[in-house]
């Protein structure tokens, strides 16, 4: 493949760890992997796949960037960033400069992140120590319900009857949506309703932030249309998804070095 | 000396002390301010340095009134002393009250003994407080309604200078220089004897109110009521930055006066109040960095800061 | 289950509980020893802190004060008053997560993890003793105390309320506050036996003024970004745990031997909120770790200590104990009282300083939690940039707020620790995104 040096992100998550390969304006290639034991071994097969899929010599990787949770974990890693900072210069970047607020939804953590016109971050809000409204709760329902997140978006939009879920707590969500199942509520009014749960945790969360701007909607639950359609309800304002957009923060890692100053490798 | 603050607070007690030796015995070596000092040099002390102007002003609207002034050399020589007042005051402004005052320190010597003796001030209510605050303009219009009176022969001589013949320091700053004639009833006719004893009783309360309360006698002071009334005219100004002060009420606690505004003061910075005795105690204990200030028109003399504070606070333990 | 079985199981778990704490306190004081600004003038303030958190730590602070102790919570009671009438006033306290564990079980989930913690700590010593205790009515966590410690087998105490007025500038309140304080004289004397007199009162509100005075000088090379938050929450920590006079000699002698060179990179914070107590210095830790520099603090284990500074002209007893009460109510920055317009004066007066806020909120401290979004709006009025961290004192949520901290450290303005070079000042800037510039590498670190 007929790049210079590329470089490399990889975002070490609490359920999942993504890899960018970029040339430092698109995605080259994305790869991830649910979070395991052994996040180096994991991380550095990911790298290895990735960079044999698009025919790349280690010599030509430029840096290799770490974020997320497990970013110490990686120790062949040129620099780590937090994800807050990796997730804003990521979307800007693929947004074209276009973004202003960015809701992050991850494994864990809930994210809303606002930017400046330069792309610098000027506040965020992130949920303390409760997975409510995360992937986390995804994985759940998914679990109860039996069906794969994938199908969530066509099934939400088959719904029919409006049913509300009262909670996003995580544990309280599991006893209501037994209860409900019990009750022979359909999985797709669940489904929307759970959607319509997480879109009214994401407003909370954005407060009084004020959001005329592009929103960005980013993190794994991003790809799910039924999500993004009940948080465009919710905030009654339209919501951007780019393409792949459970790998941005990776990709704003993989474009750090760019971004800082040069610095040699310790 | 039981209270003690570096710089301003000493610089202001030697200030008071050179000013109540020139005041009080500098014609006895040949200096004189003239009629028009902004403070209680009292011109019924011999060989005092000066003369209050209270009585200038006095005399100045008793005997101006008369046809017999009118476009007279004394006239002239009148006005030109109110001049001289006017500029004495907007150049010292409330200077004059606190660190110059010879009747003011007086009253801070029977506080220092009040302190001395572990004897505790008494305050004056709130309310009360309030109520005597216009007792000074009270005197002040009394002083200026009533000489136009006599000059008009509507009320007899006895009346001419009405408030010095009732001001306690009258009475008790020549006993500085062992005068204690002042100190007597006058039996010339039933108008002197009232105003002589109107003179002592005032004498009395006045002493035991210095005694408990500090500067008890500047609450019902003319002098203090005119100068405050040319405020405009002084560039001198005890200024309040709100959004530096925590509010713990150090500037109230030090306050001679008592003054609460500077304390509870939450829109203007302006907090010189009429009471104001620019003594700047308040500033000095403020512990807050720039929360208040002196400023002279545009100069900024002193800002409050915790350093200075923990170096200048008042404390005994060392003193005792 | 029998009485017995159960008492012997309550001896067990106490003793868990016993190992654990100490084990927290060993590890945040090995931690502090193994650093590299580590002086041998901070070992006073090691030792005072390795003994104080002794669960037996009464004894070991009785034995260093050398005076009876009086148990303080808050800080509305004058410790110049106390000190007067010859006892040591033990402000109580505990960080500690093990001792906040023992007594979850029977209290609210909610609660005030500092009381949680010195509950349990409590509950080491048995707790037997009748003792003397002052409580002023700050916050509803404080006013339940008492009932909450008899829940858990206290003795009978004597305890001393200080109603504490909660409008400040209100003249009745500061009236009802000043008899609180003539209340408590007479409380104080009827336990020692003996009047307190004036010169004693002096002599107490000197010790304490020069021990203000030491820590007014901490607090100046503080605003400097001359000390770490670690060092600096230690020695406020350790103020009850000894001698007021040694701990102001030991202070005074560490003084000039504190470095004065400053670590540019790092940002500048003002940290406002829930107080910290040793040995939980979680949160000073991640501090550090995200690149960020404590330049000042509003917090009543902090800077606000004691209020010191106690100015007085009239120095009878009425006049000093007037004194005090003014001090002590007027001056107070907590914020169980009401109107904290003040507090956020406070933090704008110092703005200058820093270069952000974090607001600290002890999870289930409800005052500062109100207040938190108080003070963020009227922070952000300014354009002074503010964080909230909501915590308690178990560590699993540390890679949570890291990561906040890290993210926050680079939406801060700029440091102010550097001086400003003339390339920064206008041209030859042209990098295009706020994480290229140079020197700004702490979130960005090279591993």
């Amino acid at each position: 493949m007929k790049v210079g040096k590329v470089g490399i992100g990889l975002d070490l998550g609490s359920t999942a760890i993504k890899m960018v390969i970029t040339d430092g304006e698109k995605i080259l290639c994305g790869l991830s992997t649910a979070t395991a034991p052994g996040q180096e071994e994991i991380g550095r097969q990911l790298i290895a796949r990735g960079l044999e899929s698009l025919d790349l010599k280690p010599e030509q990787v430029g840096s290799i960037t770490t974020t997320g949770y497990g970013k110490k974990l990686y120790s062949a890693a040129d620099l780590n960033m937090d994800e807050i900072s990796a997730n804003a210069a990521g979307i800007f970047r693929l947004s074209r400069g276009q973004a202003r607020t960015i809701i992050n939804i991850g494994g864990q953590d809930l994210k809303v992140i606002t930017l400046d016109n330069d792309g610098k971050v000027l506040d965020f809000r992130m949920n303390d120590k409760c997975a409510a409204g995360t992937g986390r709760f995804f994985e759940l329902v998914s679990r109860l319900l039996d069906t794969p997140l994938s199908e969530f978006g066509d099934l939400a939009g088959n719904s029919g009857h409006e049913v509300q879920l009262s909670s996003t707590c995580v544990v309280f969500a599991e006893s209501e949506i037994i209860s409900l199942l019990a009750r022979g509520v359909a999985r797709e009014d669940i489904i929307h309703a759970l959607h319509a749960s997480v879109a009214r945790k994401v407003a909370a969360m954005m407060g009084r932030t004020p959001h005329d701007d592009a929103i960005y909607l980013d993190g794994g639950p991003a790809r799910n249309r039924g999500l993004v359609e009940a948080i465009e309800d919710e905030l009654l304002c339209d919501i951007m998804v780019l393409d792949d957009p459970q790998f941005t923060v990776a990709f704003g890692a993989a474009i750090a070095r760019q971004l800082s100053a040069p610095t040699d490798k310790p | 000396m039981a209270y003690m603050i570096e710089r301003i607070e000493r610089l202001r007690a030697f200030a008071q002390h050179i000013s109540f030796v020139i005041l009080m015995y500098g014609g006895r070596f040949g200096i004189n301010l003239g009629p028009a000092v902004p403070c209680f040099a009292c011109p019924f002390v011999t060989g005092c340095g000066g003369y209050c102007y209270l009585m200038g002003l006095q005399g100045f609207i008793g005997f101006g009134m008369s046809a017999a002034a009118a476009g007279s050399l004394w006239l002239f020589t009148a006005l030109g002393w109110m001049v001289v007042f006017i500029v004495l005051v907007a150049l010292l402004g409330k200077i004059w009250c606190g660190w110059l005052c010879p009747f003011g320190l007086v009253q801070d010597w029977l506080s220092a003994l009040r302190r001395k003796l572990g004897v505790r001030e008494r305050k004056i209510s709130l309310q009360t407080a309030q109520y005597l605050g216009y007792v000074k303009y009270f005197f002040l219009g009394y002083l200026i309604i009533i000489p136009p009176l006599v000059t008009a022969e509507i009320l007899p001589p006895d009346f001419y200078l009405p408030f010095c013949s009732i001001c306690p320091g009258k009475s008790l700053l020549p006993l500085f220089v062992g005068e204690t004639r002042y100190l007597a009833l006058d039996y010339t006719n039933n108008i002197t004897f009232a105003l002589s004893l109107t003179l002592l009783i005032f004498t009395g309360i006045t002493l035991v109110g210095m005694f408990f309360k500090e500067r008890f006698f500047c609450i019902f002071c003319p002098l203090l009521a005119l100068i405050h009334l040319l405020k405009p005219l002084s560039g001198l100004r005890l200024v309040k930055n709100i959004s530096a002060c925590t509010g713990c009420g150090n500037c109230r606690r030090i306050c001679p006066m008592d003054i609460e505004a500077v304390y509870l003061e939450q829109k203007k910075a302006d907090v010189q109040t009429a009471e104001c005795l620019n003594c700047f105690q308040c500033a000095e204990t403020c512990p807050s960095d720039a929360a208040l200030g002196i400023d002279f028109y545009r100069f900024r003399l002193f800002s409050s800061s915790r350093s200075h504070t923990i170096n200048t606070i008042a404390w005994l333990g060392k003193q005792k | 289950m029998s009485d017995q079985k159960q008492m012997s199981r309550q001896i067990r778990l106490v003793e868990k509980t016993a190992g654990k704490m100490a084990q927290e306190s060993a590890e945040t004081l090995a931690w502090l020893r193994a650093r590299d600004d580590y002086l041998q003038g901070f070992d006073y303030f090691l030792d005072l802190a390795e003994k104080g958190f002794d669960p037996q730590s009464s004894d070991s602070v009785r034995e260093k004060a050398g005076r009876p102790l009086i148990y303080l919570l808050c800080i509305q009671a004058p410790l110049e008053l106390i000190h007067a009438a010859g006892f040591h006033p033990f402000k109580i306290f505990s960080g500690s997560f093990a001792a906040g564990n023992l007594s979850a079980h029977g209290l609210p989930t909610l609660i005030c993890p500092l009381m949680r913690s010195i509950l349990g700590a409590m509950q080491m010593t048995g707790n037997k003793e009748e003792q003397p205790w002052i409580l002023p009515t700050t916050c509803d966590w404080v006013v339940k105390f008492p009932e909450m410690m008899k829940l858990f087998g206290a003795a009978e105490q004597r305890l001393h309320w200080l109603e504490l007025p909660h409008i400040k500038e209100a003249r009745e309140s500061q009236g009802l506050w000043l008899d609180e304080m003539v209340k408590l004289k007479g409380f104080l004397e009827q336990l020692s036996g003996r009047k307190i007199s004036r010169n004693a009162l002096l002599d107490s509100i000197a010790v304490y003024h020069r021990a203000w005075q030491a820590l007014s000088r901490l607090v100046s090379l503080r605003r400097q970004g001359l000390l770490s938050s670690a060092w600096f929450l230690l020695i406020t920590n350790t103020f009850f745990l000894g001698k007021a006079e040694n701990w102001t000699a030991a202070l005074e002698k560490l003084l000039p031997t504190l470095p004065c060179s400053v670590n540019s990179a790092k940002r500048r914070i003002f940290l406002a909120g829930s107080p910290i107590f040793f040995p939980n210095f979680k949160l000073p830790r991640l501090l550090e770790e995200a690149g960020l520099c404590v330049t000042g603090d509003d917090i009543c284990s902090g800077e606000r200590l004691f209020p010191g500074g106690v100015s007085f002209k009239d120095s009878s007893v009425f006049g000093l104990i007037e004194a005090l009460a003014q001090r002590y109510h007027q001056g107070c920055l907590c914020p169980t009282f009401a109107d904290n317009q003040r507090r956020i004066r406070n933090i704008e007066a110092q703005a200058e300083h820093f270069d952000g806020v974090v607001f600290h909120v002890l999870k289930g401290c409800h005052p500062y939690d109100l207040e938190s979004y108080t003070i963020e709006s009227g922070l952000k009025k300014q354009g002074i940039k503010f964080i909230r961290l909501e915590t308690d004192h178990a560590s699993e949520d540390s890679q949570n707020l890291l990561t906040r901290l890290e993210a926050y450290s680079h939406t801060l303005p700029s440091s102010g620790l550097r001086p400003p070079s003339p390339r920064e000042r206008g041209e030859g800037n042209n990098s295009p995104h706020p994480l290229a510039e140079e020197g700004r590498g702490e979130g960005i670190r090279c591993t």
